[in-house]
């Protein structure tokens, strides 16, 4: 039971900011604005649930040691499920790939309703970056989906 | 007991400092600033030394006359730094270590404060009472 | 030995000291020139052998170092070098004297000295001594460098010498124990023979043949010597010289692992072109690296030729080690407390070491520890120059913040309270240089975005000292930029009471010397950037704001084509080009005048706890060229949001924008970029400015009015207050009061719109009288008369003023022409009036408000289409005059006339005379009504012209104000008392009834009795006996035929007292038919009937045309046979003479 609670919620979050963004006028730029507020909202969430989650935990040695515990640990304790797949060029750029993903399962299992997908995951994608800056990585995360509920989060650090 | 306690941010600049009052508080500031090098230091070292140097506590980063300076750095490089008195002998590593513990959980409580923006000042007063408990008590 | 040598570096140990010391009195430049060239030569290669050899020079050393030389054999001075100038060959004999005095200072160590004289000439000059050399000046002396060079071989002989000496020490066992200074005393009466004497005793001289070794460029031999020596003394526990010994062994390493030197940021030594290591090894391209296993040496030390055939590479120490046995040194060092200043030199070279290990942490441990070594009483100098190299070290190895911190104190020992003379100047560099590792730039420009970076409690003290010490030093500028600088970066995080106190010593300071905006140069080219006070106060939004109303250019319409936009490209393109959306580069909509005042209004706010005064506040323009007035104001503390308007005068024709604004707060002149200041809002910044128009100034003959004009446009407003009817003459003066002429001038007038009818133009002028006193220079003034006349349609108030009907009085059958008077009677209370009580019952004010529009245009601004418009404003108060409560016609007894009994009302409270064209005076005293009669002339409705768009209603009122104004031209109205006068009308009053009998029936019906004309007033005369024609013509003016019609004539005679006699055939008869009969008449045709009458007897008679019954008669309107009645009267006939 405990487990439904963060969907619905998130799933009412975005119903929510989408139906101010109507209230406010339909134009595109206040279409990716929506988006920008999920982003953000997770954002904020993924700094303070790393700080949760890595207090206990050692330093990390190097990106890649921070990537796994994000795909392990981080993604366990946020979806009950690890990461499924970590690929990365080792040149700053890693691709997780979550071939069930919480917030996506009950919506489609096939490409029904693939459009409403982005809306969906923008939190996500915000929650990953939150996390990653505030141990020190800053990064752009874009997801994309293919297949319901299949989905990839592509990570680029920056470096600078 | 400690008579100064501060956190700093990942950049550098203090999210807190608090020390006991009857001192010259700019001379803690000045301490804790100095410390920062340590701090840095330590913790680049720490990329290039040994997998098992992996600890969060820093230990003793050096010692003055009149005080011993600790360092602590969270993973998401935000240091946290006591002081204590040297002539306080009683106090041994472990407590130190239980301090900071105390301090990074209550840090933590305060980050997933949603009213709380990450880079700002702490104002939180759990957190300001958690480190009351730690200081000497001004007589 | 109390003085440490911060300089120093582990290479230094195997370099020999030579002196330079000038003799009696050199001059300093001439001294150091010759010093320089002198300690050119660092680094000689000796010709025998391929060592090298590496001198150190000081002109100054104390001697008691050299009591040490002992212990570090690079200590003590070997070679002195004496400067002296002698002018004459007298002072020959004294200087070689005071030469010699100088070397038995340094006498026990020395090995050879020279003596170079400049400025003598002479025989003595020309002796060749070795040990002197005579120039004749500082400039020529050539052959310097090679005189020392020669020295230094001579020295390097004596080295060589005393080194083979010891090393090959066969005396066994008379070895001396060599000491340091403090331990001579404690070697007081020990057994020599003891053998741990003896090893101590050789310990002690292997280790210094090692230093001679070192100092000869026998490296390997320099390693050998030091392990052994360390070997022995660690078995006797010789601490100090074991400490020695290691120190040697870790030079000799590091010499070996960094030629590049240890010496930090000083100019690094430059590697030895061939090492003496190397240098074994080309020689022996097949040598094999030996391993001499140290203890395998005797005592007897190891023979000079095996030398190089030492390996090298086991016996130096690794860079691991080098510190390990530094540390082991030190720490043996700190046993003794009077080796502080060799335990501090030890830290010193080990921390550069480290530095260039790149090991910070243990660097910093050497350097904490250094920190704490006791040297005894220190002078202040002597302070300064350990936290400063303390300060530097922590530099080479990347603590920069702690080395900013002891530069700090540094600075502070350069000005402290025991010092006689404080360097003020010196503090104040230092404590610039702490600047950075405290993140303090002096760049307000970094400070003012994002959040704050460092340490605001530190960084803030850090900028009190600075302007401390600025002050101290005498640059009380400098004092005033840093004050600035704390209180514009640091003012979110000072306390209200630092706020105060910072302010206040701020105006202490620009009381002396006011800040601006330069750059300040210090004479080191350090530069400090200008800060502009951008929070005190802080601006949130910069308006630019339209002229007031009446000095606003318009512009004409129609020459849009010809309108100057190449001065401002945007302002028709339909295009919006670049759009950053950057509100600043907006437009704005309206336009200056060159030479009128215009105003920017800021928007300001106060962040500080008290009054704030800002003075001499004005804005900074580009573009065309913008007189600024400055302002002054005080804002009260924490302040909401506080309007500011400035002011300025834009003084050329062009495009202006506002870049920022500049103000003077605290004695600080600061200019303030708007750009450079995010939070600002603004709604455009550039604004166009037209040429200069020309200005007036309206005045008016009437008085102001108290009301509040209907729209802001109306520069000034009249009111009057007029009876309805009335006309008032207003005469408005416009004066030139700008500096331009006046070309040009139109008027035109518009009623504010009103529900009431109006009746009639309001306002009337002559504008070309006005005109042709074009153009109008300035200073000179026109004026324009305008007559006012309202006529308001007050109709409709009739039903609640009282009218004669009540009185019972018939309106018909009253008496003709004769105004009767009336008292009125109270009025009944049943009539409720509908109006509040409050109003005065019967007067009822309408208002009416007119704007007039003056447009004029002058000067270069006429040139390019632009005008100004002035507004006055009229408001009238229409007071009714009199109402015309009701209208009824008397019955129509004439064809051609009527007559209006009009009830008049004098609703005002004064008495007025209304006159009637006709000269009828009828006066009215107040709230009177009296009935009076005007004879009117009827009148066709069908000449008023009818056009065919015109609706029904339209030509209803269109007839009314015909007949109106028909009627209304034989009234006046006259306040005697008052000496006003107007006009009444009667337009609205007239209702169906009246206008149907004010109407000239279609039918005119014309009577003529012996050729006159017959109405209703018109008596006519006739004889008695002679027979009147009577002729009755009908014409036709209505649109159908009329007819065929019978008419009888009846006489008979009014007794006038409403008896008429009908029997009257004795009197009257007619010759022929008493009854006409008419045909049908067509529309524009005529008709008539003719006949006679004879009057046998004289009097009044009256006819009277009846009509017979008939069918016609029906479909017309009985008012089209009105016939006028015929009065005659006849008369008698004169006795004819005959008859």
């Amino acid at each position: 039971m405990a487990d439904a609670l963060f969907e619905f919620l998130h799933t009412e979050i975005v119903a929510h900011v989408y139906k101010e963004q109507a209230q406010r006028g339909d134009t595109e730029k206040e279409r990716s604005s929506s988006l920008s507020a999920l982003e953000g909202m997770g954002f904020r969430v993924g700094q303070g649930l790393i700080e949760k989650f890595t207090k206990d935990s050692p330093s990390f040695k190097d990106d890649l040691d921070i990537m796994k515990f994000v795909c392990k640990d981080f993604w366990t304790n946020v979806f009950r499920k690890q990461i499924d797949n970590l690929r990365t060029n080792h040149q700053g750029t890693y691709v997780l790939q979550d071939n069930k993903f919480a917030l996506l399962t009950q919506i489609s299992s096939g490409k029904q309703y693939l459009e409403e997908a982005p809306k969906f995951l923008a939190f996500s994608c915000g929650l990953l970056r939150g996390a990653l800056s505030n141990l020190g990585l800053e990064s752009v995360v874009t997801a994309e989906v293919s297949l319901m509920p299949a989905c990839k989060f592509q990570v680029v650090i920056q470096k600078n | 007991m400690a008579v100064c306690v501060a956190v700093i941010a990942k950049e550098n600049y203090p999210l807190y400092i608090r020390s006991v009052p009857t001192q010259n508080e700019l001379k803690f500031h000045y301490t804790v600033h100095t410390s920062l090098d340590v701090v840095e230091e330590k913790v680049s070292a720490v990329g290039k030394a040994l997998a098992d140097q992996r600890e969060l506590y820093l230990g003793l980063l050096y010692p003055t006359e009149d005080y011993k300076v600790y360092g602590y750095v969270t993973n998401s490089k935000v240091k946290f730094v006591i002081v204590v008195d040297s002539s306080n002998t009683s106090l041994r590593d472990n407590e130190i270590r239980s301090m900071f513990r105390k301090l990074h959980n209550s840090f933590t409580d305060v980050m997933c404060n949603p009213f709380y923006n990450p880079g700002d000042a702490i104002q939180s007063r759990a957190f300001d009472s958690v480190v009351s408990g730690m200081m000497v008590q001004a007589c | 030995m109390s003085i440490p040598d911060y300089m120093q570096c582990a290479e230094d140990h195997q370099s020999v000291l030579v002196v330079v010391q000038p003799v009696g009195i050199v001059p300093e430049d001439q001294f150091f020139r010759i010093y320089k060239r002198i300690s050119s030569v660092c680094q000689q290669s000796i010709r025998s052998s391929q060592r090298l050899l590496y001198i150190r020079y000081r002109h100054h050393y104390p001697p008691e170092n050299n009591e040490w030389g002992d212990f570090q054999t690079h200590r003590k001075v070997v070679g002195l070098i004496a400067i002296t100038t002698c002018a004459s060959a007298k002072e020959w004999p004294q200087t070689s004297e005071r030469f010699h005095g100088q070397k038995e200072v340094f006498g026990s160590t020395l090995y050879d000295s020279r003596l170079l004289v400049f400025g003598l000439q002479g025989e003595i000059a020309e002796q060749h001594r070795t040990d002197v050399a005579f120039y004749p000046d500082c400039d020529s002396c050539p052959d310097l460098e090679r005189r020392v060079e020669d020295f230094v071989e001579s020295i390097f002989i004596v080295l060589e010498s005393k080194r083979l000496d010891r090393t090959t020490d066969k005396s066994g066992d008379k070895i001396p124990l060599l000491c340091v200074p403090f331990e001579k005393k404690d070697f007081v009466g020990l057994d020599t023979d003891s053998r741990h004497y003896k090893k101590r005793c050789q310990g002690r001289m292997r280790k210094h043949v090692g230093d001679l070794c070192l100092q000869a460029g026998m490296l390997q031999d320099a390693l050998v010597h030091y392990h052994m020596a360390v070997e022995l003394l660690r078995s006797v526990n010789d601490f100090l010289w074991l400490g020695a010994a290691l120190e040697g062994l870790c030079s000799a390493s590091v010499i070996f692992h960094y030629p590049g030197g240890t010496a930090g940021k000083r100019a690094a030594r430059k590697p030895s072109i061939s090492q003496a290591a190397d240098s074994g090894k080309r020689h022996r391209p097949g040598a094999q690296e030996l391993l001499i296993d140290p203890g395998a040496l005797t005592t007897n030390g190891i023979n000079a030729d095996t030398s190089s055939e030492i390996g090298r590479a086991k016996n130096c120490l690794s860079p691991e080690d080098i510190i390990e046995k530094y540390k082991e040194a030190i720490s043996y060092y700190g046993k003794y407390k009077n080796a502080g200043v060799i335990e501090l030199e030890a830290c010193v070279k080990a921390v550069r070491v480290l530095a260039i290990q790149k090991r910070a942490m243990e660097a910093s441990e050497f350097l904490q520890n250094a920190v704490y070594i006791n040297l005894g009483q220190l002078s202040e100098e002597e302070k300064i120059q350990r936290y400063s190299v303390l300060s530097e070290l922590y530099d080479l190895i990347g603590f920069h913040r702690k080395s900013a911190f002891f530069k700090r104190v540094a600075a502070m020992q350069c000005v402290a309270p025991t010092i006689p003379e404080p360097g003020w100047r010196a503090c104040y560099k230092l404590l610039l240089e702490t600047l950075p590792g405290y993140c303090l730039s002096l760049d307000p420009k970094d400070f003012s975005k994002g959040t704050h970076h460092g340490w605001a409690a530190v960084q803030m003290r850090l900028l009190h000292e600075l302007v401390y010490a600025s002050r101290r030093m005498g640059n009380p500028g400098l004092s005033v930029r840093h004050l600035s600088f704390l209180l514009q970066t640091m003012l979110d995080f000072l306390s209200d009471q630092e706020k105060k106190e910072v302010t206040q010593s701020l105006e202490n300071y620009t009381s002396k010397c006011p800040g601006g905006m330069e750059v300040i140069t210090l004479p080191d080219g350090l530069k400090f950037p200008p800060v502009p006070f951008t929070k005190l106060p802080i601006v949130r939004f910069v308006k630019l704001l339209n002229l007031p109303v009446s000095l606003r250019p318009h512009k004409v319409k129609g020459l849009l084509g010809e309108n100057m936009s190449s001065k401002s490209p945007f302002i028709y393109s339909p295009i919006i080009l670049h759009n950053r959306g950057d509100e600043r580069c907006k437009k704005i909509d309206f336009q200056w005048v060159q030479g009128a005042v215009c105003e920017v209004q800021l928007m300001v706010y106060n962040p500080m706890p008290f009054e704030l005064r800002v003075e001499n506040m004005g804005l900074l323009t580009s573009g065309a060229e913008f007189e600024s007035l400055p302002a002054a104001l005080a804002l009260p503390a924490e302040s909401g949001l506080y309007p500011v308007t400035l002011v300025g005068v834009p003084r050329t024709v062009g495009s202006i924008t506002v870049n920022g604004y500049h103000t003077s707060v605290f004695g600080v002149n600061s200019d303030c970029l708007l750009e450079g200041l995010p939070g600002v809002k603004t709604g455009g910044c550039m604004v166009e400015v037209v040429p200069s128009l020309p200005r007036l100034l309206l005045s008016t003959s009437l008085p102001r009015s108290p009301h509040v004009a209907a729209s802001e446009d109306i520069s000034s407003s009249v009111a009057l207050q007029l009876f309805n009817g009335e006309t008032q003459t207003l005469t408005v003066t416009l004066d030139n009061i700008g500096t331009e002429t006046l070309e040009t001038l139109e008027l035109s007038s518009k009623i504010i719109s009103t529900k009431e009818k109006l009746l009639g133009d309001i306002l009337n002028w002559d504008i070309q009288e006005a005109q042709s006193h074009l153009p109008l220079l300035p200073g000179c003034s026109l004026s324009l008369t305008v007559n006012i006349r309202v006529k308001l349609d007050f109709s409709g108030q009739e039903n609640l003023l009282p009218d004669l009907s009540d009185d019972g009085i018939s309106v018909t059958g009253l008496p003709i022409s004769s105004p009767l008077r009336q008292v009125l009677k109270p009025r009944p209370e049943s009539k409720a009036l509908s109006a509040d009580p409050g109003k005065n019952e019967h007067t009822h004010f309408k208002t009416l408000e007119a704007v007039m529009t003056f447009k004029y245009s002058g000067g270069g601004g006429h040139v390019e289409g632009f005008y100004r418009e002035l507004c006055l404003g009229i408001h009238v108060d229409v007071e009714p005059s009199v109402f015309f409560t009701r209208v009824s016609t008397l019955p129509a007894t004439s064809m051609r006339q009527c007559h209006l009994l009009l009830d008049v009302f004098n609703s005002t409270e004064h008495e007025l005379t209304i006159n009637a064209k006709n000269n009828q005076d009828l006066l009215l005293y107040a709230s009177e009504c009296q009935r009076m009669a005007i004879q009117v002339d009827k009148f066709e409705f069908e000449s008023v012209c009818v056009q065919p768009e015109q609706s029904q209603q339209q030509w209803e009122t269109e007839r009314q104000q015909a007949q109106g104004s028909l009627i209304n031209s034989t009234l006046s109205i006259l306040h005697p008392s008052l000496q006003r006068e107007g006009e009444a009308s009667v337009e609205g009053v007239l209702n169906q009834l009246v206008l149907d009998h004010l109407q000239l029936a279609p039918l005119q019906w014309d009577v003529l009795v012996n050729g006159k004309q017959c109405d209703c007033d018109i008596v006519t005369d006739c004889r008695v006996g002679d027979p009147v024609s009577l002729e009755v013509k009908l014409t036709n003016h209505s649109k159908k035929e009329v007819g065929p019609l019978a008419l009888t004539l009846v006489a008979f005679q009014d007794y006038q007292n409403g008896i008429q006699n009908h029997d009257l055939q004795d009197a009257v008869t007619f010759i022929g038919s008493n009854t006409f009969y008419i045909d049908k008449v067509n529309p524009t045709f005529s008709s008539t009937c003719t006949g006679a009458l004879l009057f046998l007897y004289t009097g009044d008679f009256y006819l009277s045309i009846k009509f017979q019954d008939d069918s016609t008669r029906r479909d017309l309107p009985p008012a089209f046979f009105g016939l006028p009645t015929v009065h005659i009267r006849a008369l008698e006939s004169p006795i004819e003479n005959g008859a």
